[in-house]
């Protein structure tokens, strides 16, 4: 009777940690797409001031989130936009609108991806 | 380095607390479900390993979620006999008194240098010696030889001699196993009747085992009031 109660227990707490983790993949999705789509109107007005200040705050987010995003996400994905994300403040300062652009749109991408496979969908489970 | 070293320790330590959790029966006899959760639960362990970018809950959650999933299907299957018979299957009897059933043996997929194998790793050269033969769940093969074929014991006397055919568990915990009513060449009515001088009903039996002579062996429910 000890082993099933403790399935019982173990079963929801798995189940609580995948919703957890689901949770926290959208939230992050969410906050790091809203951010770049303000870097990218702040390259496309071309406002240096508020590009810089939006390419900091991105960093500052990643920076803080990054350490709970390794636990649920494989750690190259991770890493992967960690890298695309340090390179902005030297291209928000220095680098072309395009460069700056390209490297958005593809965090942008890494991270809906990461989304899009956590995802509970049929094409995911098959 | 570092990092594959402490995972292997974790990893390690989680094995062991899943086969715990499991329980005993896996260190012994393996059923199929049981067999499939002990390589899935390897080949997940090893992933974990032998990858360091995934995620250690990538491999402890599912690890736990089919030890989970083993422990209550075991559960489900200890109350109900259906769902046991549907798992696990049933044992087949694959010979009878000396002659094998060709049909059971063709459905196991089994040769007949498969059972005479078994049968020689049970002592049994001579297939004559054999009265019944049952190709468990587990694919293993139990052997009751002919009473004049076992070793001899101190409790072989007259009054059990020709006792050809095995015991069939005839009640188990509490249900009346139809087939073996039909195996023993009884009724309903004589059990009740046999356990009636008992002062039992079939609910309160833990075991009841009979053979073809109706020579009976019962055990009660622990705690019965």
């Amino acid at each position: 009777m000890k082993r099933v109660i403790t399935s019982l227990v173990l079963l929801p707490l798995m189940l609580g940690f995948s919703l957890f983790s689901m949770n926290k993949v959208n939230y992050l999705e969410g906050a790091v797409l809203r951010m770049t789509t303000e870097i990218l109107e702040a390259s496309n007005a071309e406002e240096t001031r508020r590009l810089i200040d939006e390419v900091e705050g991105l960093v500052s987010f990643w920076k803080k989130e990054e350490r709970v995003f390794r636990i649920l996400v494989r750690h190259n994905q991770v890493e992967s936009i960690g890298i695309a994300i340090a390179r902005l403040p030297a291209l928000a300062k220095h680098g072309s609108k395009s460069d700056l652009q390209s490297e958005v749109l593809a965090i942008r991408w890494e991270i809906s991806d990461i989304k899009n496979t956590e995802a509970f969908k049929l094409g995911n489970v098959f | 380095m570092s990092v594959a070293f402490i995972r292997t320790i974790i990893i390690y330590f989680l094995v062991i607390a899943a086969l715990r959790i499991m329980g005993k029966r896996q260190l012994g006899e393996l059923q199929p479900s049981e067999l499939v959760v002990t390589i899935l639960v390897s080949n997940l362990a090893t992933m974990s390993i032998e990858d360091s970018n995934i995620p250690l809950m990538g491999t402890v959650m599912p690890i736990f979620v089919l030890v989970s999933c083993e422990v209550l299907l075991s559960y489900f299957i200890l109350k109900s006999p259906m769902t046991q018979k549907l798992i696990f299957g049933n044992p087949r009897i694959v010979v009878r008194n000396g002659v094998i059933d060709q049909k059971e043996l063709r459905s196991l997929r089994w040769t007949v240098e498969d059972i005479s194998e078994q049968l020689r790793a049970g002592g049994v050269f001579d297939i004559s010696e054999v009265s019944m033969a049952i190709v468990e769940t587990s694919g293993n093969l139990s052997v009751y030889q002919n009473y004049r074929s076992r070793p001899m014991s101190i409790e072989m006397d007259e009054t059990r001699s020709g006792e050809d055919d095995p015991p069939m568990v005839m009640i188990s915990d509490g249900k009346i196993v139809e087939d073996t009513l039909n195996y023993c060449g009884v009724d309903r009515k004589w059990l009740d009747d046999t356990l009636g001088q008992k002062q039992l009903v079939p609910k309160d039996v833990f075991i009841m085992t009979c053979n073809k002579k109706r020579s009976y062996t019962i055990m009660e429910k622990e705690g019965r009031k």
